[in-house]
């Protein structure tokens, strides 16, 4: 007869829930953001807004059409 | 890949040749020019300085012709490995100003095509708006930042080119120029810790005051973005930059950046600042018919034609050039009274250069005093002089 | 298997390790005490260089090589013994410092700047990527199988990244406007120099690292513990021992050789930090042995380099590291005694 751990609370699953992907953030983000600037001009580097430049709709996009 | 007028080669070269060269826009130009006389294959990156002793050392040479400047042409000068020009000059150079004739002991060993040399270049319109003049001296370009400051204008008011190492150490070794000193003695001891060294970093720490405080990361590349991005007013920077600043693609401010006259030093002297030259050598290590052919194709490659397709990516030797508005400010260094002095071509002054940009940073980053750093400097320079047997 | 076997097994590899390590390292050794250097003499020079109208000729006294009759340069090479050594270590200096009681002056010198930062970035990443690694593993382990292969994935990123454009990618985020830098200046609402500051680099330095070297300490752990001994793990259910007792007493110790052979490889990578001073850019503030050797081996300009400096100080880092090790060798050894 096998002994199985107690199942674990939930509270337990969700902080190890949140701090994985928490690394996940940290570990994936500098290299999303490496190939959103490949796509982009050198101008939209100190553009105002990131979000702009992550989802295309800074201004040098639409300049280049 | 600009629309390039195919302005045809005077002859067709059959002996192949190669060169290397620097990368910048110039070097680009005269090499493409060459390339029109066929059998010719430039080779052009920033790592020519580390390739080309070796290179050219090499039996047979490795490349024909090399593009070198006052620091680079030293260790092929020192190792004999590139040829005197005065016959191959007297058989093709008619074309050739006699200024473009580089003479190292009366001998002509290399052809320069341009000169290059840091100057102030400012915004105009941010200096109109706050009432002030060009600066001609760094006291005055002291004053100005501070009116400007005052005025709220800009991010920060200087930029400069103090990245730590190479770029740090011509900072002072033009400031040092300016303020009269003379870095090494004639015997090849160092000679920087003295009145003129400590004058020459506490002007810079004053300066550095209204920089972005990054300032020890700063290269060329950095303060031409803070240019194009509207983040500063002023800073010396090299004349060679002057075009990024009207290139739509990368910058805000095209059009309102011009050249003024590098800063002096001290009331009536030169503008603190050195010249500097980027010019042709040939190999020693090569057939003579491939030396003649080679400075054919060279000479072809600095002509007027060149020039006059090219007219702004530098300041040309070359007749035929027409300097163009951020020129400006690059000629009138050059050609101030007192003239401000040319780089020195020598080993020492290499082993001066590394030594200063190795130890600078300290006296800014607060680690040492202004004496004990330029202590440092000159302990390091006599320990890398007496390893490279140039002092005993 | 008989000796001869394995001798022939391994003979292939021992012999490239001779010619391509041990006999490099040798001549290193001996090289560190000799100097070569071109015979010069001070020749005064008139050199012509153009002005923007008219030339400038000026004479100035310089070093000249003197060609031998076949005009290649000469040189000699001379015994030094431990001068170039003293070059490095300055122990003169350094032992006034230590006699003063002068930090300021002793770190001054760049070889025990160097090593301060070198010994502070080993010691506090080490802590860091075992830590971060182990936590890691246990909580990927725990994950529902569905979710875990692109989970696996993600965490290993920063260490397929090649460390030059990881280390860039992580300046750019954080130099003058970088958005990392623009998010905590709004947040904080004051004016944020990162790469102003000395001790910031290097805190921004030791991140990266852990960021990059976490992966693999988690793949490691990770294998280690799909191998856990299901018996001791209900022994220690029937025993009554909670979660954490469970991870103390069966898992990690299940996991110690792993511990000690990341750890081996971590001391030994850290301790030649290069990368990181190269792709921050940080060489004015901190910089480490390794960056020395590679500055006294890059030519100048002017074709200059501090060659005999530069194999004094690699010897001096392979020795640092050989010091590291030592302990854990030692254990390692031990080990592997006491279990046969």
């Amino acid at each position: 007869m096998t002994i199985r751990a107690p199942r674990q609370p939930l509270s337990l699953r969700l902080t190890l829930a949140a701090s994985l992907t928490l690394w996940c953030l940290i570990a994936a983000f500098p290299i999303f953001w490496i190939t959103v600037m490949s796509f982009n001009v050198p101008l939209d580097a100190f553009a105002a807004s990131p979000w702009d430049v992550s989802l295309a709709r800074s201004p040098a996009h639409r300049a280049r059409g | 890949m600009g629309s390039t007028a195919m302005a045809a080669c005077a002859f067709e070269n059959t002996v192949p040749l190669k060169s290397l060269t620097a990368g910048f826009e110039a070097w680009k130009s005269a090499t493409s020019a060459m390339a029109e006389c066929r059998n010719f294959t430039p080779e052009l990156g920033q790592e020519f300085a580390t390739k080309q002793p070796e290179a050219f050392a090499a039996n047979p040479s490795l490349y024909h012709i090399g593009g070198v400047a006052n620091e680079t042409i030293v260790p092929l000068l020192n190792a004999g490995t590139i040829r005197p020009l005065d016959d191959l000059v007297a058989k093709y150079g008619q074309n050739l100003k006699p200024n473009q004739l580089i003479k190292v002991d009366g001998k002509i060993m290399a052809i320069a095509m341009m000169v290059h040399t840091q100057h102030l270049m400012n915004r105009k319109d941010i200096l109109e708006q706050a009432g002030v003049a060009v600066p001609t001296t760094w006291d005055e370009v002291l004053m100005a930042a501070e009116k400007i400051k005052a005025a709220g204008l800009v991010d920060y008011l200087l930029g400069a080119t103090t990245k730590a190492g190479w770029n740090f150490g011509e900072k002072f070794v033009n400031m040092y120029f300016g303020m009269g000193g003379a870095l090494i003695n004639a015997d090849g001891t160092p000679s920087v810790n003295n009145e003129a060294g400590v004058k020459t970093l506490v002007t810079l720490k004053a300066l550095t005051a209204y920089m972005d405080l990054e300032y020890l990361i700063s290269d060329s590349t950095y303060v031409q973005q803070q240019f194009q991005q509207g983040k500063i007013a002023m800073a010396n920077l090299w004349a060679s930059r002057g075009g990024a600043m009207d290139d739509a693609a990368e910058s805000k401010v095209v059009g309102r950046v011009d050249g003024g006259i590098a800063p002096t030093a001290m009331a009536g002297g030169a503008p603190a600042t050195t010249l500097w030259w980027d010019g042709i050598v040939i190999a020693k290590n090569i057939t003579d018919e491939e030396a003649d052919a080679a400075f054919k194709v060279a000479m072809e490659g600095i002509d007027t034609e060149m020039v006059t397709a090219h007219n702004d990516d530098a300041i040309w030797l070359v007749e035929g050039y027409v300097p163009g508005r951020l020129a400006q400010g690059a000629i009138a260094t050059a050609s101030a009274t007192p003239p401000k002095p040319s780089y020195p071509s020598t080993t020492t002054q290499g082993l001066m250069h590394s030594a200063l940009g190795d130890n600078l940073s300290a006296f800014f980053t607060g680690e040492k005093s202004a004496a004990g750093t330029l202590a440092a400097v000159e302990a390091f320079h006599t320990t890398g002089a007496k390893e490279a047997g140039v002092l005993k | 298997m008989k000796f001869r076997t394995f001798a022939a097994f391994i003979a292939p590899s021992v012999l490239m390790m001779m010619i391509f390590i041990a006999a490099p390292l040798v001549s290193e050794f001996i090289q560190s005490f000799y100097q070569t250097q071109p015979i010069v003499d001070m020749v005064q020079v008139e050199t012509c260089t153009p002005g923007f109208v008219t030339q400038t000729c000026v004479t100035e006294t310089k070093p000249r090589p003197t060609p031998d009759d076949a005009g290649k340069m000469r040189t000699e090479t001379n015994f030094i013994g431990w001068q170039r050594y003293g070059n490095v270590l300055e122990p003169a200096k350094a032992r006034d410092a230590i006699r003063n009681l002068d930090p300021a002056a002793l770190l001054a010198i760049d070889f025990w700047g160097a090593l301060r930062f070198m010994l502070t970035f080993t010691f506090i990443t080490l802590p860091l990527v075992i830590g971060l690694g182990l936590a890691i593993a246990i909580v990927v382990n725990n994950t529902a199988r569905s979710v875990r292969g692109p989970v696996i994935f993600v965490s290993l990123l920063p260490f397929i990244i090649t460390p030059v454009i990881g280390a860039l990618a992580i300046r750019w985020l954080f130099v003058g406007d970088g958005i990392r830098t623009r998010a905590m200046e709004h947040y904080s609402g004051t004016d944020i120099a990162i790469f102003a500051q000395g001790r910031a680099i290097e805190i921004l330095m030791m991140f990266f690292r852990v960021w990059h070297v976490a992966p693999f300490a988690f793949v490691i752990f990770y294998a280690g513990l799909q191998g856990v001994n299901q018996d001791s793990i209900e022994a220690a259910l029937i025993d009554g021992a909670n979660r954490f007792e469970r991870l103390r007493y069966v898992v990690i110790p299940h996991l110690m050789p792993l511990i000690v052979f990341v750890t081996l490889i971590h001391l030994m990578d850290a301790y030649r930090v290069f990368r990181e001073i190269v792709g921050f850019r940080a060489e004015a503030y901190v910089r480490s042995l390794q960056y020395l050797t590679c500055d006294y081996l890059s030519p100048d300009n002017t074709g200059n380099r501090a060659i005999s400096r530069a194999s004094a100080s690699s010897m001096l880092t392979m020795i640092g590291i050989v010091v590291l090790l030592i302990p854990l060798l030692r254990r390692t050894w031990r080990d592997h005694q006491g279990s046969c």
